[in-house]
């Protein structure tokens, strides 16, 4: 209602909406959402059907999100996990890179790729790169560093392990299910600002995804195009978080006795 | 607080600089405009990081550009500070209250969005709005400083509130009420000055980090930074893209082979559009990198 409110004061805004049928600001609310509900959120101002470019525009960014998140966790559970200590000086000075290199605003990396690398304006090439990028930029790849790292620290310490370790037995069994939930908690956390590095990135590159339809619909003060971009990506960002809750309470045993208690205790 | 580690003193050494930086250029720098009459001079003792394609001193302007992030970051992190604290500090030394739920579940919907499409979003209507954007320009950049500590809000709000709630049983907390101290000195002299004093400093870099980073990027994408021919970091880069990329071409543009890529590098140093390219490049990385460096000594400290 609020963001709606803020579009409403553009210039020209609600002679357009009045245009579409909604003459006052909670009545555009409604039908927005009636829209939601129903699949149609209306035409752009290019006349192109809204739930059409925002599914296009989400069919390319959302891989390229995923993926990025896949990789920048493979990388740190590789890094951290798999070869840990092994590499010594080695992994130590790799590790210093990637955090070195993680600095870097998205932006930034995108930029480089394009100057000194000629990344092509579509294709394999492309996608690799912008996968590579914000998989390693804003700070990704050095916050899932760090989280792993405290999380495999702890989890050395903790008394299973230790005794699987006594016994010889292999620990990486007790470890899986205890690092699925850090896992997605950073993969959760950083799911906003992959959110934002892809908006810049696509711009930076030239992909059709929903940040440069977001950042052009913003220019053009677009707005059936720019409520219903917003309203998915902080869906995405609602949703993430959603599931990481739900993941906690199908693997932490602990979490759902409290529940069942505390549900005991209120009735 | 002392500082324990290269990585703190080297976060130290670098925010100190820009500092440093910040005031040379309010005090000795000449106008960031003022055109020379050679472009693309390579450095020199008269321009030691050459001039860019207009014929402008590059050094002159990424002093300049301290300008775009310094007293609009101070904004920020002053108007986060006054939004995030009180909420947080309340939030955790008050949970069960109906007002604490009220405002986690405010800060949960300002948090699911993501901050680059929030800001945006508000300064595309913020341009829409105004009759003459140009005008605008320097008003701009505090909008944006607003839109960032906004969007910081929630994350400032929600670390203060837990660590004010982890100190609620503490028997100092305990020891403070039976003396019969009133809350709010509990809260601001007992809980917040003497042991949240880390964590505020930790989100203090680390939202400055976040302002600079936001105000780069869209300086860089042209339309909601720092608008031209006023200097950013961000601004500088974009304008020196068509000149590294045309001299890149020149060594084979397709190939990724490192050894054509160093003659491509070569090249642009050659023609004086690497100093260009590698001075806000470096100058965005390490600032960056300092204020995220002292962050995690704040957060290793005690916060």
């Amino acid at each position: 209602m609020v963001f709606g409110a803020l579009l409403w004061s553009v210039p020209g805004a609600s002679e357009r909406a009045a245009e579409a049928g909604a003459h006052s600001l909670l009545g555009w609310v409604v039908s927005f959402w009636k829209g939601v509900l129903v699949g149609d959120l209306g035409r752009s101002y290019r006349g192109v059907p809204v739930f059409e470019m925002v599914g296009r525009g989400a069919l390319r960014s959302l891989p390229l999100i995923g993926a990025a998140l896949m990789l920048s966790l493979g990388s740190g559970i590789l890094l951290v996990i798999v070869l840990g200590d092994r590499l010594g000086a080695m992994g130590r000075v790799l590790r210093m890179a990637a955090h070195a290199l993680s600095l870097c605003p998205v932006f930034l990396l995108g930029y480089l790729a394009l100057v000194l690398f000629a990344v092509p304006p579509e294709g394999a090439g492309q996608n690799l790169a912008a996968i590579a990028i914000l998989a390693i930029g804003d700070g990704m790849l050095s916050d899932v560093l760090l989280g792993l790292d405290a999380e495999f620290k702890r989890l050395r310490q903790r008394d299973f392990v230790q005794s699987a370790r006594l016994r010889g037995s292999p620990v990486w069994p007790h470890f899986v299910p205890h690092l699925a939930l850090p896992l997605a908690q950073i993969a959760a956390s950083r799911t906003a600002w992959l959110i934002g590095g892809v908006l810049v990135l696509e711009m930076v590159l030239g992909i059709q995804g929903l940040g440069l339809i977001g950042y052009r619909a913003a220019d053009t003060a677009d707005l059936p195009l720019l409520v219903a971009i917003t309203v998915f990506v902080t869906a995405i960002v609602a949703g993430a978080t959603l599931s990481v809750d739900v993941l906690r309470v199908l693997v932490d045993p602990r979490v759902r006795k409290d529940r069942r208690a505390t549900g005991r205790e209120v009735t | 607080m002392r500082l324990r580690s290269w990585e703190a003193i080297a976060g130290a050494v670098i925010v100190s600089i820009l500092i440093g930086v910040r005031l040379i250029a309010v005090f000795l720098v000449s106008d960031p405009g003022a055109l020379t009459d050679a472009p693309l001079l390579g450095p020199s003792w008269e321009h030691m990081l050459g001039t860019d394609q207009l014929g402008r001193d590059v050094l002159v302007r990424m002093v300049e550009s301290t300008e775009a992030f310094a007293l609009p970051g101070l904004a920020a992190v002053g108007a986060a500070l006054l939004v995030g604290v009180p909420l947080g500090a309340g939030i955790g030394f008050w949970p069960q209250t109906r007002s604490a739920a009220l405002a986690r579940f405010g800060l949960t919907i300002v948090g699911a969005w993501p901050r680059l499409v929030l800001v945006v979003v508000v300064v595309a209507i913020f341009m829409v709005s105004v009759s003459d954007p140009a005008a605008w320009a320097g008003t701009r950049l505090y909008v944006l400083a607003l839109l960032v500590a906004l969007s910081f809000v929630p994350q400032l709000a929600h670390e203060l509130s837990e660590k004010v709630l982890s100190f609620q049983r503490e028997e100092f907390v305990e020891a403070a009420r039976a003396h019969g101290l009133p809350d709010h000195r509990i809260l601001f002299v007992h809980i917040l000055w003497a042991n949240c004093r880390e964590l505020i400093l930790r989100q203090i870099c680390l939202l400055f980090a976040s302002f600079l980073l936001v105000e780069t990027s869209l300086s860089y994408l042209g339309d909601y930074g720092v608008p031209p021919p006023r200097p950013s970091w961000g601004n500088i880069l974009s304008d020196v893209r068509s000149q590294v990329i045309h001299v890149r071409s020149l060594a084979r543009p397709d190939s990724w082979a490192p050894g054509d890529v160093i003659e491509g590098l070569s090249r642009a140093v050659h023609e004086g559009a690497a100093l260009a390219l590698l001075a806000p490049t470096v100058a965005i990385v390490v600032s960056i990198g300092g204020l995220v460096a002292l962050a995690r000594h704040f957060a290793e400290s005690r916060g």
